[in-house]
């Protein structure tokens, strides 16, 4: 495959994996209650996801090693379990996010309430997994994913104003339930810099056998794709705004969130929707399913591969079985899937520096990367934002539930 | 506010330590809530009337705002908010309900 034709595929599929349930509902919550004011928080958290991506591409093609695996062997057991512990807990509730939105989707479509559609799409997910192969899920359902543009579509439609757009990407204070905006923000973060999407990406990067003739593929890919998805984010945010906002409509249920695109688009708008919704969470269920189980065979040893056939990676099979049968189950159970995106994605926030600051030890260490180590500002533009992302959430998280 | 690059941190949270909710919070955001769903309503049944959404999408959003003001007028903040308020909610319900060819009090009354 050419270089160019490689680099096409993997920006198409880094915008469909950044586009997620979590990415829409936390900037249509930001444009809804907070206009334009918001969209700083997406840069940030862009800023940020396209330098890890990066990292962990590099860190695979000169090491051949993916994330977790390096963590184990340069760190030991007690670190590794910890980053364990923590991304098993938040993929967990992110995977439940993503099943909901499937179903929510489904829901909006045919009447049929979201808890029917929780095991079915559930199976699907699972399906996939287990009969389709790592192509099948890297571009196929990614590829699918591109119905988000629909979004990019109907802001310019909407023509919003260009000047208040600008000032929002600049970070301010709120005026008005600082509380909400800081969580919103947070959870804007956490949408963003999803531990799953650098975990994901690193063992694709194994799956496809990278070398380091791949880095100059890999720069350009985290770049343009995560900045790409970014456009995307945003322009969820600004429909928001635009709909939205003028009404005073802050959604606390996915049904007010299917009237965004109405206004821009009419009847297909609703349709288009539901349909971005349904493919992105399918697409981010599926890395989310994937990342988890990589994560405990990289780091305990077990034979693992989308490509390898169950029975003969039946741990890592059977890790992405169990966390699909949990979430699917707790969606059954009626958790109310809004609630559960925005909750867990800033808990995402909150747990970054685990997840970081090691990853960054590894990235500095020349064992691993040689001559292609981190440069400084790579270093500080991590440590800086999962750092504020971190504080904000631990502070903003409590008060948020005691009542805010 | 442009807020200045090297704000520290700890002012951030300090912010939101001093931000915690009083009752009179509490009962503006509940009337924020309220009028959150009145012009979810209103914009349902215009979005019904020009048919840029399905009926059984207009059913599910009438299903949840009663949902919602039900779980609304079981908080205690629910007192607080202006009956002009609370009115405003039943005529959108209404609205919403005429606009699914229901009849209008099949959305009940509104404590």
């Amino acid at each position: 495959m050419s270089k160019l034709l490689k680099i096409a595929l993997g920006i198409f599929t880094s915008i469909g994996g950044f586009l997620e349930v979590g990415a829409i509902a936390t900037t249509a919550q930001a444009g809804a209650a907070f206009g334009f004011r918001l969209i700083w928080a997406v840069v940030l958290g862009t800023i940020c996801v396209i330098f890890l991506v990066e990292m962990s591409g590099r860190l695979a093609a000169v090491s051949r090693h993916t994330i977790k695996d390096a963590l184990r062997e340069r760190f030991g057991p007690r670190i590794f379990l910890l980053t364990l512990v923590s991304d098993g807990v938040i993929n967990l509730l992110v995977l439940a996010a993503e099943i909901g939105g499937m179903s929510l989707a489904l829901q909006l479509v045919t009447g049929i309430s979201f808890r029917w559609w929780a095991v079915p799409v559930g199976f699907l997910t699972w399906l996939l997994l287990w009969k389709g192969s790592f192509s099948l899920i890297e571009n196929g359902v990614s590829l699918l994913g591109m119905v988000a543009v629909a979004f990019l579509v109907g802001a310019v439609m909407l023509d919003p104003p260009l000047n208040a757009m600008v000032r929002g990407a600049w970070p301010s204070l709120p005026t008005e339930r600082p509380v909400h905006y800081w969580f919103t923000a947070v959870s804007i973060l956490g949408a963003a810099i999803s531990p799953y999407l650098f975990y994901f990406y690193s063992a694709g990067a194994i799956e496809d056998h990278w070398d380091e003739d791949e880095i100059g593929v890999n720069r350009a890919v985290a770049t343009v794709g995560m900045s790409f998805g970014a456009i995307l984010a945003i322009a969820v945010l600004v429909v928001a705004a635009m709909v939205f906002h003028p009404h005073g409509i802050e959604p606390e249920r996915y049904e007010q969130v299917a009237l965004l695109l109405t206004s821009p688009l009419g009847r297909w708008g609703f349709y288009l929707f539901a349909a971005t919704l349904l493919v992105s969470c399918l697409g981010a269920a599926l890395e989310i399913s994937l990342a988890t189980a990589y994560s405990f065979a990289q780091g305990l040893g077990w034979n693992w591969g989308e490509d390898v056939r169950p029975r003969d990676a039946a741990r890592f099979s059977l890790v992405y079985t169990v966390m699909i049968a949990l979430t699917s189950l707790l969606m059954v159970a009626g958790i109310d899937p809004l609630k559960l995106t925005l909750f867990s994605m800033a808990l995402t926030s909150l747990t970054l520096p685990i997840v970081t600051f090691p990853f960054l030890i590894l990235m500095n260490d020349r064992d691993y990367v040689g001559e292609y180590g981190n440069h400084w500002i790579g270093n500080l533009a991590v440590i800086a934002i999962s750092l504020l992302a971190s504080i904000i959430a631990l502070v903003a998280i409590p008060l948020q539930l005691m009542g805010g | 506010m442009p807020l200045p690059m090297s704000s520290p941190i700890s002012a951030i949270a300090l912010v939101l330590v001093l931000s915690c909710v009083s009752p009179e919070q509490k009962a503006e955001l509940a009337a924020h809530d309220l009028r959150s769903w009145v012009a979810t309503a209103r914009m349902t049944a215009d979005a019904l009337a020009v048919g840029t959404v399905p009926q059984l999408y207009g059913r599910q959003v009438l299903d949840a705002a009663l949902e919602s003001r039900r779980r609304l007028a079981q908080r205690s903040e629910w007192n607080a908010i202006a009956p002009e308020l609370r009115d405003s909610l039943q005529s959108s319900l209404r609205g919403l309900a005429l606009a699914l060819g229901q009849p209008a009090d099949s959305v009940g009354v509104t404590p």
